[in-house]
């Protein structure tokens, strides 16, 4: 015999892939976004063939050189191309933001899920933990932490990390709370399903729309803030092609050679925009709209 | 207790344990450094006598706990040591930048505030309009760029191409009278525009929000005139969330500060903390972090009394 309780849970989850493929071809903002991050995701794998001189050679020709048809946009103040710099420097500007907003969703997310679903005393408490840890500028600590560490890309990785999984924590912890007073929820915990499951086939299908635009915002705000490092001079080491590295040695040159400080700059603006309008029109499509922009 | 002295004493209480993760999260951080602060300051060449002779002088040897307390007791007390680099008191080099990025972050702020909220509010009473749309997307375009990419931009435009601004700031330390001015009007640009975007939408949707509410129905079919609608009724509501919103920027005006200086050597705190942290002078990156936190802190605070205000729920007893 099949209960009321039982069809709620049978209820298939929205198709997340077919949200998303929506998301990209029914909105304007969308479409854009999404042709220009599979260009950046293209010029991050294949980059460093497709450059035509090598990203660290010197000297390729005079320094300070402008766009030619050699050079396309010209040399830096050692001569190395800058062309081939921006083609080979994207694999760092996304590869270790996208690992540090992966491990922060492991576990920021797996945080904000125990304290979202568990409830009561621990979610108390645990929030307020949470609150202290997000009262802490960013920068602030991961500063801190290149000061007494150094600045190699693990430290990078596991500070950005530090910082980012209470906000991620914060927003899962809102929706599976949300998810877990459900009827479905309920019924699956009545009819005395395994823990494992309830989260495995109610709580996270329900949650991945909140998850995605999430997931969005906090890699793009990651792009940025590893970026930011870099400009500071506090990121990959030179001679490594690195678009915010860039602009940290060429912002001397920027009279003389404006081309050497533009074209990074264009290329990170363009990459943090693509993912910016991918996540609003995501956060439009679900319906979550400002909500996701409270927490920086 | 009244209602409103138990926020103010929450607000109060959070406030202390903020500066005390801070001030903990800075110590311990900087504490288990493997750049031993004798190595530092002695140099690769110190022998071992030198260094444990160093370390028992400024009390490296003791318990990190007991130092803990030991140094904050020491800040606290005005006493805040002397740069591994420069060798010079800490208090000396930060001083003169203090004022400086005061300065700065203030002229933001005061700039940036207004603006967001008339545009926020402009934009809101015209959604779905041309001029919606096009502020929206504007807003949301500045929004996604990191800071230092809004900061050459201007440094491209008003510095390079047009050149009627300078193209660094040190002036706002060294020069006098319009030069000093000069020096800070591409630094302050920079930063309000890097605020405004956030705080702007947020208003936006809080006017939204209100505009849609029963009370502001019965308004209109009172017969209210529009625009003491708008700024008699509906922003007064809408201000709350945005000053918690305004609160929350707070961050992003530390993170703009700091990366905005070094965009255009301005002589500020925020420049003298990367140049220390990128050589290890930990003892001046510990202080700087301190004083910002502080700042950050009391900021908070502020914002939490004005929601006090503005909000008559928190106010009677």
């Amino acid at each position: 015999m099949t209960t009321a309780a039982e069809v709620l849970t049978e209820q298939p989850a929205p198709s997340t892939f077919r949200a998303l493929r929506s998301v990209v071809t029914s909105t304007g903002e969308g479409r854009v976004g999404f042709t220009l991050l599979v260009i950046f995701t293209l010029i991050a794998l294949f980059g460093h063939q497709l450059a035509p001189y090598s990203p660290i050679a010197i000297a390729t020709g005079s320094p300070n050189s402008g766009p030619s048809l050699e050079h396309l946009l010209g040399t830096d103040q050692l001569g190395r191309d800058v062309f081939s710099r921006i083609l080979a420097g994207a694999a760092s500007v996304i590869v270790i933001p996208l690992i540090a907003t992966i491990l922060t969703f492991a576990i920021g997310g797996s945080i904000g899920i125990a304290l979202g679903f568990i409830g009561g005393r621990f979610d108390a408490v645990g929030s307020r933990v949470l609150d202290l840890f997000l009262a802490l500028p960013p920068l602030l600590v991961v500063l801190v932490v290149i000061a007494s560490l150094g600045s190699s890309p693990v430290v990078i990785i596991v500070s950005v990390t530090l910082v980012y999984s209470p906000r991620v924590a914060r927003v899962l912890r809102g929706a599976a709370q949300g998810i877990a007073t459900k009827e479905y929820v309920q019924a699956a915990q009545s009819r005395g399903e395994h823990t494992y499951w309830i989260l495995m086939r109610e709580l996270v299908p329900n949650m991945s729309s909140t998850v995605f635009v999430e997931f969005a915002v906090r890699l793009t705000y990651a792009i940025i803030f590893v970026a930011t490092l870099n400009f500071l001079g506090l990121g990959v080491k030179p001679p490594s092609p690195n678009w915010g590295a860039m602009l940290f040695e060429s912002r001397v040159t920027i009279i003389t050679n404006p081309i050497a400080t533009i074209a990074p700059t264009v290329a990170i603006g363009l990459l943090a925009i693509s993912i910016g309008l991918l996540a609003d029109a995501a956060s439009r499509q679900f319906g979550l709209d400002e909500a996701s922009e409270i927490l920086r | 207790m009244g209602r409103s002295a138990r926020f103010v004493g929450s607000r109060i209480v959070f406030g202390i344990l903020t500066l005390v993760a801070i001030s903990a999260v800075t110590f311990f951080a900087t504490d288990v450094v493997p750049a031993d602060p004798a190595r530092v300051a002695l140099g690769k060449f110190a022998t071992s006598e030198q260094l444990a002779a160093y370390r028992e002088d400024r009390g490296l040897d003791r318990p990190v706990g007991d130092r803990y307390l030991r140094w904050v007791g020491n800040v606290v007390q005005g006493d805040w040591g002397e740069s591994v680099l420069s060798k010079r008191p800490v208090a000396s080099l930060i001083e003169p930048r203090i004022v400086r990025s005061l300065i700065l972050s203030m002229s933001a702020m005061l700039i940036a505030i207004p603006v967001a909220f008339l545009l926020g509010v402009f934009s809101a009473q015209r959604i779905g309009t041309r001029s919606d749309f096009s502020i929206s997307s504007t807003t949301l375009l500045v929004n996604s760029l990191p800071e230092f990419v809004v900061g050459i931009a201007f440094l491209m435009v008003f510095a390079v191409w047009l050149g009627v601004l300078p193209i660094e700031s040190s002036a706002a330390a060294l020069g006098s009278g319009l030069a000093a001015v000069r020096a800070y009007i591409l630094p302050v640009m920079t930063l309000a525009t890097v605020l405004v975007p956030y705080m702007a939408r947020m208003v936006r949707a809080n006017m939204r929000d209100v505009s849609g509410q029963p009370f502001v129905r019965s308004a209109t079919l009172r017969g209210v005139p529009r625009r003491r609608l708008i700024w008699r009724h509906v922003v007064p509501n809408a201000s709350i969330p945005v000053v918690n919103v305004v609160a929350l920027t707070m961050a992003e005006l530390i993170a703009g500060v700091v990366i905005i200086e070094t965009v255009f050597g301005f002589p500020g705190i925020g420049q003298l903390l990367i140049n220390s942290v990128s050589s290890k002078d930990i003892p001046v990156v510990q202080i700087i972090t301190i004083i910002i936190g502080l700042g950050f802190v009391i900021l908070n605070f502020l914002a939490d009394l004005v929601v006090l205000m503005l909000n008559p729920k928190l106010r009677s007893a």
